[in-house]
């Protein structure tokens, strides 16, 4: 068996596995390194098999990386014009039968096909050193760390900032006497809150403690009815001890209350129709308050 | 002839493979090296996150110490070819593991959350040709959005890792791509490499063309396609240059729907490639000429199929970019026109001293190694016709230097770079390689000098192509891009995306409309409606009418106000929009009253605050809407 039929039977198994993996519904690293074989380098290498070339590894992996990407491009585009959509499946399908199929037309004519003279290239070969393979080994580690420990410095000043956060879930039911808003510890140490609603001259207190990167949308039934005009709620982050401390003002204020809308009618406004739109405009107005 | 390097062979392999296994060659060597510089590199992020003075120091001895000792050893004659490729890729690799050392849990740049959301409404409709409302001709060009969902989908990393991944990859691409371009050029390894380093010496190879952005994709895709059909001529077998033409067929058909000025730069290459050869009118005109006519005939066909596929939204993106640039650069010559100091920053940190003079001492060097090389031009013509293309490609450097000149030019002017420096690689590439083999330099001392002018002009690349402020991680600064993406901003995008209608129409300022339509999935609005500038809404001093009726007239339904933009300057020159009023002359401040004028407003009503960034819902007075906004899937 030539190396060229024992890539392409490579190339065949690989291309197989990604596809039974997405189908079957499989993730871990398995499928990650599969799959991104499959999308970024078997399909241009089973290209460059059927056509034979015989090239060195790294220009080897130069074309068939190039070309594996232009044709997922390819690809996309067709999935896309033809709206099967960009489900896993389908990109695994379309990519996968690509590589079979070149596989699989590489091992049915390899073996009528001549041998392919090396050709001059110019590309380097590597040589079989073990001692550099560790350092290779060592140094990828090494980088690997340092993308970690960026990626945890990253994550640490985000979370160093204390950021608490204050919504309007709801600032008037359908019987204004129930306001909600959420709040959500966005830090990474418990904190305590005290939330305060203020309608129309009246002032109600809650304390809540919450866990870091917690949400909790707090209600109040006020058991009065309220105006939209008026509801202004504010959180304070309450220090160690109790005092209650502003160093986090949120208000959230409502807005007034929109003008009535008075919906258009097809009759011509005779005067009668005049009185009758200006009665309801005054009830609506006494309803809202 | 000049073109033609002499190689320097290594030892011979029968008495060195047993000395090979157990010795350590210099490219593992750099390459653990290298790793443990990038491992510094993290801890002087670190510390330039919480703001220490001297990071900015450690990251230049940083950046040197990654790039001086690959420069030494492919300059150094001891450097035999293998281990020449494995010191480029590992350079190359190592570099745009700095970038994402810059920003390792998220996308930060600006072309980066656009890029993003385009991902994300390909993915979540199933269709191309989505609309993005930051940068319009993003989703027009799908080809990285298609690559990172497919690598996303089959693989099921996290779109965020996908991304890195596919430009990692891409990166290596180019570096090898570029090798394999110089060495079929200047039919020379050794110069081949010194070109490569010249091209990674390019303002925008760091940082720019290594973001998640549609350009970093297509760019290596074109290189390849070059090289590829370099390799094609190169070849003898009719068989392989078949087989190698068709590859360069398939890489430049997929440039064309990949980034729009890649791939008219592509077609244009291969144009001026095919008119040298057929100037040239040798023997095997024919047979050199059928693989690079089909390739150009294949790119102009795709790029146009494209055009007439996408419509006039590219003409009317790249219109006032390109036609800006040039018109203010020709009204500077003219006298007419005002011009740009260099280096100039509104607000954030500038560029020091020493900075700026290997900045401009990078230009002068470039243009004197430039002048050099086209004058031994004159009596060493190029050995071939791509040589020749390329050669084109580095005159233009001096055009686009003068583009800098204006505002609307520097950004040009930076992107025409990552194209202008493969000719460049190759004249000064061709000129440091004669100064290695002069006798007027020692032989050892040769080697040392010539890697420290490409470190010299590696530093000034950077200098020039990144701002201060982007170079490093650091405390929050108002629209300073990465800088101003701030856990207040993200906090408010993350619930924007959970609790207000998908694509609602906000206004921000610059970047938190970045962030709300990336990570928020908002629609963001700019522009002029009216006659009157939608930025007024944040940059007034006052919410009155003229507000009012921007809001109604464009359907803008939420407003998100950073108290933050009242304590500094912008850095990018203004708050919102480039089209704003004082875009660019800032002299102070927004005053406190523009961040503070929504409160109590008749129809604002505040639905959202967490200290800094707040949002606020407008209630048209037209409109039937009763109530806020109702929370949805809180807990």
């Amino acid at each position: 068996m030539s190396s060229r039929q024992r890539a392409s039977i490579c190339v065949l198994v690989l291309c197989g596995l990604a596809v039974a993996l997405v189908w079957a519904g499989w993730g871990g690293p398995v499928r990650a390194t599969v799959g991104l074989l499959l999308v970024c380098l078997l399909p241009g290498l089973a290209m460059l098999l059927l056509f034979g070339l015989d090239l060195r590894p790294l220009e080897a992996f130069l074309y068939g990386v190039a070309a594996s990407v232009a044709i997922v491009v390819l690809i996309g585009i067709a999935l896309g014009a033809t709206h099967i959509g960009f489900s896993a499946r389908a990109w695994v399908t379309a990519l996968g039968a690509i590589g079979m199929i070149l596989a699989a037309a590489t091992l049915l004519t390899s073996e009528r096909a001549a041998g392919v003279a090396t050709a001059k290239s110019g590309w380097p070969i590597f040589a079989p050193v073990r001692v550099d393979h560790l350092l290779y080994i060592l140094g990828l580690c090494i980088a690997v760390l340092a993308v970690a420990i960026a990626h945890h410095s990253a994550v640490r000043h985000i979370r160093r900032v204390s950021l608490a956060e204050l919504w309007a879930a709801k600032l008037a039911g359908a019987t204004r006497s129930d306001v909600q808003v959420g709040v959500r510890n966005t830090s990474s140490n418990r904190r305590s809150f005290a939330l305060i609603l203020k309608p129309e001259g009246h002032s109600i207190t809650r304390t809540l403690t919450l866990a870091p990167n917690e949400t909790r949308v707090q209600s109040f039934a006020l058991g009065v009815a309220v105006s939209e005009s008026n509801v202004i709620v504010e959180l304070r982050d309450l220090r160690r001890g109790g005092t209650a401390s502003e160093t986090a003002t949120l208000v959230a204020a409502a807005r007034r209350a929109p003008v009535p809308h008075i919906s258009a009618h097809r009759k011509r406004p005779t005067a009668r129709n005049r009185v009758r739109a200006r009665h309801n405009l005054r009830r609506a107005i006494r309803h809202r308050g | 002839m000049i073109l033609s390097g002499q190689e320097v062979t290594p030892t011979t392999p029968a008495e060195s493979v047993s000395r090979r296994r157990w010795t350590p060659s210099y490219s593992a060597c750099y390459a653990l090296f290298t790793a443990v510089a990038l491992l510094a590199l993290a801890l002087v992020d670190d510390a330039a996150r919480i703001g220490r003075p001297w990071a900015g120091t450690v990251f230049w001895i940083d950046l040197l110490a990654i790039f001086l000792p690959a420069a030494w050893r492919i300059c150094s004659g001891a450097c035999a070819p293998e281990e020449r490729v494995r010191i480029l890729l590992i350079l190359g690799l190592g570099l745009y593991v700095v970038k994402i050392l810059h920003s390792p849990s998220q996308f930060t740049f600006h072309d980066e959350l656009v890029t993003w959301r385009t991902v994300h409404d390909l993915g979540s409709t199933n269709g191309l040709f989505t609309t993005n409302p930051i940068v319009k001709a993003f989703p027009l060009y799908p080809g990285i959005d298609l690559a990172t969902l497919a690598v996303n989908r089959v693989s099921g990393l996290h779109l965020f890792a996908s991304g890195l991944i596919l430009i990692g990859v891409m990166r290596a691409l180019t570096i090898l791509a570029l090798y394999q371009l110089f060495r079929l050029a200047t039919d020379s390894a050794r110069v081949a490499g010194i070109a490569v380093l010249v091209y990674i010496a390019n303002p925008n190879f760091v940082f720019f063309d290594a973001q998640f952005s549609y350009e970093s994709f297509a760019l290596p895709l074109a290189i390849v396609t070059l090289a590829v059909l370099a390799r094609a001529l190169a070849e003898s077998d009719r068989r392989r240059r078949h087989a190698l033409t068709a590859v360069a067929l398939i890489t430049a058909i997929a440039v064309a729907p990949s980034h729009h000025v890649t791939s008219y730069a592509l077609t244009l290459s291969l144009l001026v490639w095919l008119s040298a050869l057929a100037l040239r009118r040798r023997k095997d005109f024919t047979l050199r000429c059928a693989p690079v006519a089909l390739v150009a005939a294949a790119s102009a066909f795709a790029v146009i199929a494209w055009l007439i596929a996408v419509g006039r939204s590219t003409s009317e993106y790249l219109s006032p970019v390109l036609g800006g640039a040039s018109s203010s650069t020709l009204h500077l010559l003219l006298g007419s026109g005002s011009g740009k100091a260099p280096f100039q920053s509104v607000g954030g940190p500038t560029n020091s001293t020493l900075e700026r003079i290997i900045g401009f001492g990078s230009v002068a060097i470039l243009l004197t190694l430039l002048a050099v090389g086209l004058w031994r031009l004159r009596r060493h013509p190029p050995t071939n016709a791509l040589t020749g293309m390329l050669v084109l490609a580095a005159l233009l450097y001096p055009l686009t230097l003068a583009l800098r000149l204006t505002q609307a030019g520097v950004e040009t002017s930076n992107r025409a770079s990552e194209f202008v420096f493969l000719g460049l690689g190759v004249v000064i590439g061709t000129v440091l390689f004669s100064a290695l083999l002069t006798k007027r330099i020692h032989r050892s001392a040769a080697p040392l000098i010539v890697a420290g002018v490409l470190g010299l002009l590696f530093t000034g690349g950077i200098v020039i192509g990144q701002a201060p402020s982007a170079r490093l991680p650091g405390p929050s600064l108002v629209e300073a891009d990465s800088r101003s993406v701030e856990p207040y901003d993200l906090a408010a995008a993350a619930w924007a995306r959970k609790h207000l209608p998908p694509h609602s129409r906000l206004v921000a300022d610059r970047a938190n409309a970045l962030l709300m339509a990336a990570y928020g999935l908002q629609n963001p609005q700019v522009g002029k409606v009216v006659g009157l500038h939608v930025a007024s809404v944040i940059t007034s001093p006052t919410f009155g009418s003229s507000q009012r009726q921007i809001l109604s007239q464009d359907a803008i339904r939420f407003i998100v106000v950073d108290r933050r933009l009242s304590k500094s300057r912008p850095v990018v020159g203004y708050y919102v929009d480039k089209g704003e009023p004082r875009a660019f002359s800032y002299s102070a401040p927004l005053p406190f009253a523009s961040v503070t004028k929504f409160a109590g407003q008749f129809g604002l009503s505040r639905i959202y605050d967490n200290g800094e960034v707040s949002i606020y819902e407008f209630a048209s007075p037209a409109s039937t809407v009763r109530g806020p906004t109702q929370a949805r899937g809180a807990k």
